[in-house]
């Protein structure tokens, strides 16, 4: 039975015949093979081309300074990477004079395209005016970044702008706050290339983002050029960075600030700290007013 | 080989066995241009696979043609199964038709029917392949490849029976 099964089943196998009088064409069919191989050349080019492209693109924002900033802020980041200029950027409220007495040291290097950098970028109006307003900041204070944002434009201007007085900013970081420091640096290192004033609002406005983890420059990568930004960074590894701030606190100490914002208005070569609490633009308005004695 | 068109080697090894798959796979699925585009497929799967380019690259090209020749019969039976139809490939042409005898169609729809490795051991014993071969092609124990045949067999006939009634 299995024998007459086997050859039952054989018989109708060999039934199946192609046709007698066909004989494919090899050469057609390798004809059509090299073009399948040569479109499947260029797909996997095309691929692997896309997929270096992809991974260079990755690897670029990994490395990228801003990479982080610019996930969080990305408009501001593209148009940085393709130069174009932000309309709404910050302009200063002020512009910051030239010393008279500054001596005429050489400017720092700078890279094309940088604004020229201001001889004290921390002293705003006329270096003439009798009065000379210090205001000590602590970028990691809540209430120094009130008082930048809502009393310094008033104290432009009434007292700046028409040349009755000039403003001095002066870091004055306070110990409990370990990132202040580090912020100090980035706002001065911004302000020797001309950026102080948008770095230190900046700085302010982003404060409880980097006061948790120190990462103050990916906070000014939004608002800083990327050349800038780049010398920021460079600058951070200056060995005399910190000279401004260890001045300005050393001036602090001279002063007895115990607190932040804390003002010293300077007539007539004398200091005298105005202790009004809180510090309103009314308390300095009337401190101002009644030069040369500020009255407590 | 790096590629078809960069090698010599290739297109020899090509046009020494095409022509044989070809008419093989034809046998199969009873249609000369499928069977032409199915053993293109299966030289194209050759060229990507280096594990298949050594001795038996010919009896491989082999195997998969007709792997492939029986997948295509399975999805035209799936197909006429579903349309209500026991029509293979295109609308019938005058050669089709002198070519496909209704004794062929139900072959095939039997063979369709079957194990995929059943279907394979059938055609490549029907076309001289020793048991030897037939180990090493499709990967058996050659001492199992006589029950496996005897069993592939019965289940043709099984299929067939089901489909046409007792022969």
């Amino acid at each position: 039975m299995a024998n007459h099964d086997d050859r039952w089943v054989d018989d109708r196998l060999a039934g199946l015949q192609a046709r007698g009088n066909w004989m494919p064409d090899a050469g057609a069919a390798l004809t059509r093979l090299r073009k399948r191989a040569r479109r499947r050349a260029v797909v996997v080019r095309t691929w692997v081309w896309t997929t270096v492209a992809a991974a260079g693109a990755f690897a670029a924002l990994l490395v990228a300074p801003a990479s982080r900033a610019c996930a969080q802020q990305p408009g501001q980041c593209l148009q940085r990477a393709f130069g174009v200029t932000a309309p709404a950027r910050p302009v200063p409220v002020a512009t910051p004079v030239q010393s008279e007495s500054a001596p005429a040291a050489a400017p720092p290097k700078q890279p094309a395209n940088l604004p020229a950098t201001p001889a004290d970028f921390k002293l705003l109006g006329s270096a003439s005016a009798p009065v000379e307003i210090d205001l000590y900041l602590d970028y990691d204070c809540s209430p120094c970044g009130d008082f930048v944002r809502t009393i310094v434009p008033a104290l432009m201007e009434q007292y700046v702008v028409p040349g009755k007085a000039r403003l001095r900013y002066r870091d004055y970081p306070l110990p409990s706050h370990p990132y202040a420091a580090l912020a100090a640096r980035d706002a001065d290192a911004a302000g020797r290339l001309g950026y102080y004033e948008v770095a230190m609002r900046q700085l302010f406005e982003t404060r409880q983002l980097w006061d948790r983890n120190g990462e103050v420059d990916l906070q000014l990568a939004p608002v800083l050029p990327a050349r800038a930004m780049a010398e920021v960074q460079r600058g951070l590894s200056d060995p005399h960075q910190d000279e401004e701030i260890a001045a300005d606190s050393s001036a602090g100490q001279a002063d007895h600030v115990d607190r932040t914002p804390f003002v010293v208005v300077v007539s007539g070569g004398k200091r005298e700290a105005v202790m009004a609490t809180p510090l309103t633009f009314g308390a300095l308005k009337e401190c101002l007013d009644r030069l040369p004695r500020c009255p407590q | 080989m790096d590629a078809p068109e960069d090698s010599v080697d290739f297109d020899t090894f090509f046009r020494a066995h095409y022509a044989r798959i070809a008419r093989a796979v034809a046998r199969v699925v009873g249609d000369d241009a499928c069977a032409e585009e199915l053993a293109v497929e299966a030289f194209w799967k050759y060229w990507r696979t280096p594990a298949a380019q050594g001795e038996q690259a010919g009896g491989w090209v082999y195997r998969t043609a007709i792997r492939l020749g029986i997948g295509e019969l399975r999805r035209r039976a799936r197909h006429a199964r579903y349309a209500g139809l026991l029509r293979f490939g295109s609308p019938p042409n005058p050669e089709a038709i002198h070519a496909a005898s209704e004794e062929q169609k139900r072959v095939r729809m039997a063979l369709a029917g079957l194990k995929p490795r059943d279907a394979e051991l059938l055609l490549l014993r029907s076309d001289d392949y020793s048991y030897e071969d037939l180990a090493a092609l499709l990967d058996l124990n050659l001492a199992s490849v006589g029950t496996l045949l005897v069993r592939a067999r019965q289940a043709f006939r099984k299929e067939y029976t089901k489909l046409y009634g007792e022969p």
